[in-house]
């Protein structure tokens, strides 16, 4: 049991380190192709082979060690231009970056190198290098150049465990022992791990002495040395770590110090000395947002009675008393929704950083050549969003490279440069975060998607010649809707954009799209900054209040009677030059038929909430607007489930409880009833 | 070989008991400064081995200081005077380049251990 929890600590720092190259390695290598003269970017996929060699050779994982070691002499050739940088060489080395990928996963699941064969790849490799050699028997001149390079390799490097002992009177303890562990790394020495943890050593949770676990080309003496020339440092303890010897010595720690030391605290590498920076459990995080939550309603509820209040004469003092801290209250819950959220905020680098390669991939497979930029991926978005978005976006990229752009050929003819562009950006906007897809391709053919739409009986022919083309391009989410002839493996399955627009509502965001014909096509992906609260307007419908999220509001109307038409028997209005359908919302949430007919009592004013999910138009008829609030999300629970047309609930300043109109859904049902 | 010490301290009080402790062991003070502004100048002027640095003063706090000296002189050897619970300062110092740290309430064996230790002696 000791024994394999111990390893596990070893274990994790290598797993940890060896996919962090891993991940490094595609990005660069994926660079080299576009830059194969950029010196540093070569050292760079140099040192990341090197470092796996060397740290998977001391835990023993012979395979991984020969592969990284195969790769890292490719890269040697690179960097001494023996080696030229070719989309084959790369392809290579990506399948060997691969392979070394899975052995770290097997690695990871079994604690031993997986039953790999490597045989194929490392022929590749090797044909590589072989082609090297050729070129370096001609250029004898080449020779002690080469040997140079072999004594760069560092010398020998031994790990050691360190006991430090502190002066009985030393005071500050835990900043004593960052200031040791501080003066170890200056004098370059890496610092494995500490006994007890990091944490527990910042918190002066250990008595007069502690364990560094270091790894160094230098002797015990001088590193001994170095820890004592810290002041109110007693004596240090340098002692050489042979694998077993570690095993058995801190078994026997293990024994007194289970109690002290918290595993999975535990730092796994130390960096850069104490950091500030606290990991937080993420339901934690939730529970917090909840609270706030609770406190905006409260803010919500004194501003209620505020303007009860108003009413009233006597009490002008005590008004302004309770507005004033209202005000105050209100301003602390913004600044502490706002920290909160950002807590919750993680960078979309998070999720960009796997697309250079997949969209190289990509491109190498349908033979198409493509620059992928990407832009603003240090934009910042709710971890909860970050997971829900990851897959739209897989589906739109693809979609670009098959689909958007041309193969380099059909690009000449047309007269385009034969790469093409894909644009990957993120930027926020006001209380949104907006992300696009861009590509510089073929563009919708929107009479294709019109045909379709047509054969599919989506639209009738009258309603389709009144369609603008950017209104027709929306089908193309409509699900079993493709307009690809051919199937390929990744795309064209008339599965997909709908899922795309699905998942994009699901987290209240909307998705849309902007094309022309020949010169590309855009997507644009709108998301919240956070599920949890949301600005919304409310409305009264049938004596209750309900809440429609702002994002989907387009306008507020009071149309008057007058101003309204019958369009095929049914109840319309203009807006904005485009006709308006205006349906009751009573019906519409109750799941009736709510288009106005003829014959039926119209109002003289009707108080229209115009909505638009890209997919449709709609004017929302209400008994009243009642204002614009900020509300809390909470979610109906499981007895209730999945409403159709209710996206959840929230709890008013009166402490009643509004329901959340899900305006996609509700239209969606619409479209169903209506047609 | 004794060293060239400036006494950094807002307390006339502290600076005169440092002086004692370090003269008293054979240590020369060369200068003193009440304030981190007029620390930074005089020790263009006065060159010292080392440094002891207060945390707390008027002007310019130690921990500024420290970067301004350090920018000046990389290889200068400070050693930060913190009071108890300063925990979080010190790191701070440390950061910056300070090279050591002493406790208020001083023990002479203790600032001695300290500044032979940063002197290499």
């Amino acid at each position: 049991m000791a024994e394999t929890f111990d390893m596990e600590r070893y274990l994790g720092v290598f797993l940890e380190e060896v996919e962090e190259h891993i991940e490094r390695l595609e990005e660069n290598l994926v660079q080299l192709e576009k830059s194969p003269d950029d010196e540093s970017l070569v050292q760079a996929i140099f040192r990341s082979f090197h470092t796996i060699k060397g740290s998977s050779s001391s835990m023993g994982f012979q395979r991984m060690m020969e592969l990284a070691h195969l790769m890292e002499n490719l890269l040697d050739g690179v960097r001494k231009k023996t080696i030229a940088v070719t989309p084959e060489l790369v392809d290579t080395l990506l399948r060997g970056v691969d392979l070394l990928k899975f052995m770290r996963n097997g690695i990871a699941l079994e604690g031993k190198e997986p039953e790999v064969e490597t045989g194929e790849i490392v022929g590749m490799l090797q044909n590589f290098l072989g082609k090297r050699e050729k070129v370096e028997k001609k250029e004898v001149a080449e020779e002690p150049k080469v040997e140079e390079e072999q004594r760069e390799v560092p010398r020998e490097e031994r790990e050691y465990a360190v006991r430090v002992f502190l002066t009985l009177d030393c005071s500050m303890k835990g900043v004593r022992a960052y200031l040791v562990i501080n003066r170890l790394q200056e004098s370059g020495i890496e610092v494995v791990s500490t006994n007890p943890s990091l944490t527990d050593l910042e918190s002066e949770r250990f008595g007069q002495s502690f364990d560094v676990f270091v790894r160094s080309e230098l002797g015990p003496e001088d590193i001994k040395k170095i820890v004592e020339s810290v002041a109110e440092v007693e004596k240090a303890e340098v002692t050489v770590q042979e694998r077993e010897v570690q095993e058995e010595a801190s078994r026997e720690e293990k024994k007194e110090e289970t109690q002290v030391r918290a595993p999975s605290q535990e730092r796994k590498k130390v960096t850069g000395g104490l950091k500030k920076t606290v990991r937080v459990d993420v339901e934690r995080l939730d529970a917090l947002m909840n609270l706030v939550g609770e406190l905006v309603i409260d803010r919500a509820r004194l501003e209620d009675i505020i303007r009860k209040l108003q009413e009233s004469r006597e009490v002008a003092h005590l008004r302004t008393l309770l507005a004033d801290t209202t005000t105050h209250i209100g301003r602390v819950t913004n600044e502490l929704q706002m920290e909160i959220m950002k807590a919750r905020m993680l960078p979309l680098a998070e999720v960009f950083n796997r697309f250079p390669r997949m969209v190289r991939d990509l491109a190498r497979n349908f033979g198409k050549e493509i620059d992928f930029v990407v832009e603003g991926e240090d934009t910042e978005l709710d971890r909860s969003l970050i997971e829900e978005i990851t897959d739209p976006l897989i589906h739109l990229l693809r979609n670009a490279v098959d689909h958007g752009i041309e193969p380099p050929e059909e690009r000449i003819a047309l007269g385009k440069p034969p790469r093409g562009r894909i644009l990957l950006k993120a930027y926020q906007e006001e209380n949104s975060v907006v992300i696009l897809v861009q590509d510089d391709g073929r563009g919708i053919d929107v009479e294709k998607i019109r045909k379709k739409a047509l054969a599919l009986g989506l639209v009738t022919q009258e309603e389709l010649a009144r369609m603008s083309d950017r209104e027709a391009i929306e089908f193309i989410f409509y699900s079993g809707f493709s307009t690809n002839e051919k199937v390929t493996d990744v795309s064209g399955r008339g599965v997909g954009m709908d899922i795309v627009r699905r998942n994009i509502e699901r987290v209240n965001g909307q998705v849309h799209v902007e094309s022309e014909r020949g010169k590309g096509t855009t997507f644009f992906l709108r998301l919240p900054l956070t599920l949890a609260i949301i600005r919304a307007l409310l409305v009264r419908v049938n004596g209750a209040i309900y809440s429609i999220p702002l994002a989907d509001v387009v306008e507020i109307e009071k149309i008057e009677k007058k101003n309204t038409y019958w369009v095929n028997k049914t109840l319309t209005s203009l807006f904005r030059g485009k006709t308006l359908p205006l349906l009751r919302l009573r019906d519409l949430l109750e799941g009736k038929k709510a288009e106005y007919e003829e014959g039926m009592e119209i109002p003289d004013v009707l108080y229209t909430v115009v909505v638009n999910t890209a997919r449709v138009l709609a004017g929302l008829v209400v008994d009243e607007i009642v204002g614009e609030q900020e509300i809390v999300i909470k979610s109906l629970g499981s007895y209730i489930g999945d409403v159709r047309g209710l996206g959840g609930a929230t709890i008013l300043g009166d402490g009643r409880v509004s329901l959340i109109v899900d305006v996609a859904s509700l239209l969606w049902k619409m479209v169903q009833v209506g047609g | 070989m004794p060293g060239r010490i400036m006494i950094v301290d807002d307390a006339a009080f502290m600076r005169m008991m440092l002086k004692d402790i370090l003269t008293k062991n054979g240590y020369e003070v060369v200068a003193e400064a009440s304030n981190g502004k007029e620390a930074v100048l005089k020790y263009e002027e006065v060159k010292p081995d080392l440094v002891t640095m207060d945390i707390t003063m008027p002007e310019m706090d130690g921990i500024t200081a420290v970067k301004e000296i350090k920018k000046r002189d990389p290889n200068a050897r400070i050693i930060m005077c913190s009071a108890m619970g300063q925990q979080a300062m010190v790191v701070d110092a440390i950061q910056a380049g300070a090279r050591d740290f002493i406790v208020k309430p001083f023990k002479p064996e203790r600032v001695i251990e300290a500044v032979k230790k940063v002197l290499g002696n």
